[in-house]
């Protein structure tokens, strides 16, 4: 196993050993090296010494030629077993004695040579001198078996020594590695625990306060966090599960593969499957009608591919399909929910099959009721028409009545006038009055029933030209007076010009009159543009009126003043009304007593072609 | 090479070419007798061994420091009477030096001649006058040499012996110790130690 992925306890116990072994080695080593070195050394050192020992005692035996003696000293060398062979050269480097005797001339150097280590053995050259005269040479040659043995020794004994301590080193720090091992191991034991019964209140003991203690007090703190995290986390999810499930539509999460991976309670109850058996479903396959599934699916491949979705983020009505196969209309808001690199889509869904049935009640007692209401205008207007055709000729077959009274009361005014009291003439001019008067009434009542009856023509009038031409027709009400007209901007308007223009004379004559008793009078007339409206206007300062008998104004033959006051029939401003509610505008006035009115309408301004 | 080019190699390289000559000589006596030649071709080797044994004593015995004046001073090899040595003693102490002294070879026909020297080889033509000459050199600090009977017994100090056809020496203490000498225990060791009055 390599080492990286090894348990901390061996790594650290290899750790351990490998340093106290490879020290050991080193010093062992280096100390058996020192050794021998200094044993060669020494060996040297002994076997030059026996050399010159063995020089010093042969050089008589040298100098007079006897071999006997020279073979007798080199004898002496026995006792030392680990001198193999043994020789004393001559000046002329020949062969003078040699050790063992018996010694075969190949086992000697042909001549003498340097000392040294050589050929597995140790080589001793050293020379006979006597006094300054050098007389020969001694050769030794000793086998290395001392060296040897001593190496075997040192081998062993190092190989004992780096042995035991190895073993102790073991037994130590499989001891001391505790120190270290347990308190991460307990940690990661802790840690491997809470991963896997996810119980995250655990907690790992602390056993020493260097750096594991450390690490351990940092990991409790995390588990603390963690906790915490996870309760927060719980606790929203709680909640949102709970404003989910209380929610009143459906609530679907679909991932980017359209499988289901929400569904509230209320989906359950829509669609008929539980919670646990929507969930990993197809949406397409559970709520979507055989129908509209191509259609989902390429909108949600779009939609990724894109980001673009046409029914996203809105309501929109579909029909959606139940457990049991049946279909409901529902209405369904789809919003894409992006997290990180994952996308979902939450829906909300409504089964709006109730509503549906409502619209559908409302709709036919719409048309139903549109169907009333042609009915009933069409009697409206017959019974309309049927009463003004009625008044009509009612107004029509009075006058000739009246006819008859004034035209008989003025032949008898002209005929018998002066046979009669004047208390009698004046009954005659009193009834001649109130004749005439009635005709009036009667042609104006004639006239306000024609409006209702003459059809509109629509064209554009310029209001401007038409205000002018009025004032200039009602010159005769000007004369003698002292009169300030002021006329604004007037823009053109959409209308009958014939209608318009009575109203314009209704109220402009009204202004003329009602200020009779002004020096000077001021009527001012102008024009307010609003979005779809004209406001047209004719301001006097004329004698007012208050304004608690407003409702009263456009009445037929209401009038707020006595006809002695200011003469009319009280059918002018019905007119104006009549005429502007005909194109579809408004009446209304301003007043005070004494402080003049001003008459509002509107019109349509015109059309743009 | 050093060992090659040492006075005792070329003393070797000489020795050889005399034994050439010799040869030569002895092949052109071939007639006048082969055992003739024979004794005196034995006789030349015998004396070319003492010679060098001469020269060796010089290094195993010691003087007495006062009879060298100085370093310079040179070590004496005499040889009194009939030089069996021929040139061999010369070449043999040729360059040597024993502890300082150079050597020098002199040849005695009388005793009387005999003025500073430390080896004396008596020649056997003394050999009858031998008692009369060791008793002129008493007291002298002349380490005696000899190579014939009666050497010892008459008061020499050394004596050559051949015995199995090798050369030994004998000595006499008692002369070597009244001429105040020392002889190397190492010296000594191959030598045969005679009793005084023997031979």
């Amino acid at each position: 196993m390599p080492m990286r992925n090894m348990p901390i306890r061996r790594k650290l116990m290899t750790i351990n050993l490998l340093t106290s072994s490879t020290v050991l080695l080193l010093t062992c080593t280096a100390f058996i090296t020192y050794e021998i070195i200094t044993l060669q050394r020494n060996m040297l050192q002994g076997y030059a010494t026996r050399a010159q020992i063995i020089a010093a005692n042969s050089t008589a035996a040298l100098a007079f030629q006897n071999e006997a003696d020279a073979t007798d000293v080199l004898a002496a060398l026995k006792t030392d077993r680990r001198i193999i062979v043994a020789c004393i050269y001559n000046n002329a480097g020949e062969m003078f004695a040699k050790f063992p005797t018996n010694a075969s001339i190949g086992d000697f150097p042909a001549r003498p040579d340097k000392s040294g280590y050589r050929r597995g053995h140790l080589e001793i050259f050293c020379p006979i001198v006597q006094g300054d005269r050098s007389l020969g040479t001694v050769f030794l040659q000793a086998d290395l078996s001392a060296l040897t043995d001593r190496y075997l020794a040192y081998t062993w004994l190092a190989a004992g020594i780096i042995a035991g301590s190895i073993l102790v080193a073991y037994l130590l720090s499989r001891m001391l590695q505790k120190q270290i091992s347990v308190p991460i191991l307990a940690l990661a034991e802790t840690a491997y625990a809470i991963s896997k019964r996810r119980d995250f209140s655990v907690r790992a003991v602390k056993f020493v306060n260097d750096e594991t203690g450390l690490l351990t007090d940092a990991f409790n703190e995390m588990l603390s966090q963690i906790q915490k995290q996870n309760r927060t986390l719980m606790e929203s999810e709680t909640r949102v599960r709970a404003v989910v499930n209380s929610a009143l539509s459906a609530v679907v999460v679909i991932d980017a593969e359209g499988k289901i991976a929400d569904w509230n309670v209320r989906a359950e109850q829509m669609f008929g499957w539980t919670h646990a058996e929507a969930l990993g479903r197809e949406l397409a396959e559970t709520i979507i009608p055989p129908c509209h599934r191509e259609a989902h699916r390429r909108g949600m491949k779009h939609f990724l591919a894109s980001g673009e979705g046409p029914v996203l983020n809105r309501l929109t009505e579909m029909s959606a399909l139940r457990r049991d196969g049946s279909e409901f209309p529902v209405e369904l808001s789809i919003s894409p929910m992006k997290s990180g690199d994952l996308v979902a889509f939450c829906g909300f869904v409504t089964d709006i099959t109730e509503r549906k049935l409502a619209e559908a009640e409302i709709q036919k007692l719409n048309n139903t009721l549109e169907q009333r209401v042609v009915e009933r205008t069409a009697q409206l207007e017959a019974a309309n028409k049927e009463l003004e055709a009625f008044s009509y000729s009612v107004s029509h077959d009075l006058r000739a009545p009246l006819r008859a009274i004034d035209g008989f009361s003025q032949a008898v005014q002209e005929d018998y006038g002066a046979q009669l009291p004047d208390e009698g003439r004046r009954y005659l001019q009193t009834i001649r009055a109130g004749a005439q008067r009635m005709g009036v009434l009667i042609d104006d009542l004639l006239a306000f029933a024609r409006l209702s009856r003459t059809p509109l023509t629509n064209r554009a009038v310029k209001t401007d030209d038409l205000v002018r031409d009025v004032i200039k027709d009602l010159n005769p009400q000007q004369q003698g007076r002292q009169i300030e007209i002021q006329i604004g901007e007037l823009p053109a308007c959409q209308g009958d010009a014939a209608l318009l223009k009575q109203v314009w004379v209704n109220l402009l004559s009204n202004a003329f009159k009602y200020t009779g008793n002004r020096n000077p009078a001021v009527i001012e007339i102008g024009c307010k543009l609003e979005p779809d409206w004209n406001v047209y206007f004719v301001r006097d300062n004329g004698a007012g009126f208050d304004m608690k008998y407003a409702h009263k104004l456009f009445g037929v033959f209401q009038r707020l003043h006595r006809a002695d006051e200011y003469e009319g029939t009280g059918v002018g401003l019905a007119i104006v009304q009549r005429v502007i509610h005909r194109h579809g505008g408004r009446v209304w006035v301003e007043a005070a007593l004494d402080r003049g009115a001003t008459f509002y309408f509107t019109l349509k301004g015109e059309t743009k072609t | 090479m050093a060992v090659l080019n040492s006075p005792d190699r070329s003393w070797r390289r000489r020795d050889l070419k005399k034994w050439l000559c010799f040869w030569i000589v002895a092949s052109v006596l071939l007639l006048s007798g082969a055992l003739e030649r024979s004794a005196q071709a034995e006789i030349s080797k015998e004396y070319q061994i003492k010679a060098v044994f001469l020269f060796n004593f010089a290094q195993f015995v010691t003087w007495p420091t006062n009879i060298f004046s100085d370093a310079q001073t040179p070590l004496t090899i005499g040889v009194l009477g009939d030089d069996p040595f021929a040139d061999f003693l010369d070449e043999t102490v040729r360059g040597e030096k024993v502890g300082g002294h150079p050597l020098a070879i002199r040849r005695y026909q009388r005793v009387e001649d005999i003025q500073s020297c430390q080896i004396l080889f008596i020649s056997r033509s003394e050999s009858r006058r031998i008692k009369q000459i060791l008793e002129d050199l008493k007291g002298r600090n002349i380490l005696t040499v000899g190579d014939f009977e009666g050497f010892l017994k008459n008061g020499g100090a050394i004596r050559f012996v051949t015995e199995a056809n090798k050369i030994h020496f004998r000595i006499n203490l008692e002369a070597a110790k009244s001429a105040n000498l020392i002889i190397s225990s190492k010296m000594l060791r191959l030598a045969e130690i005679v009793e005084p009055g023997k031979d």
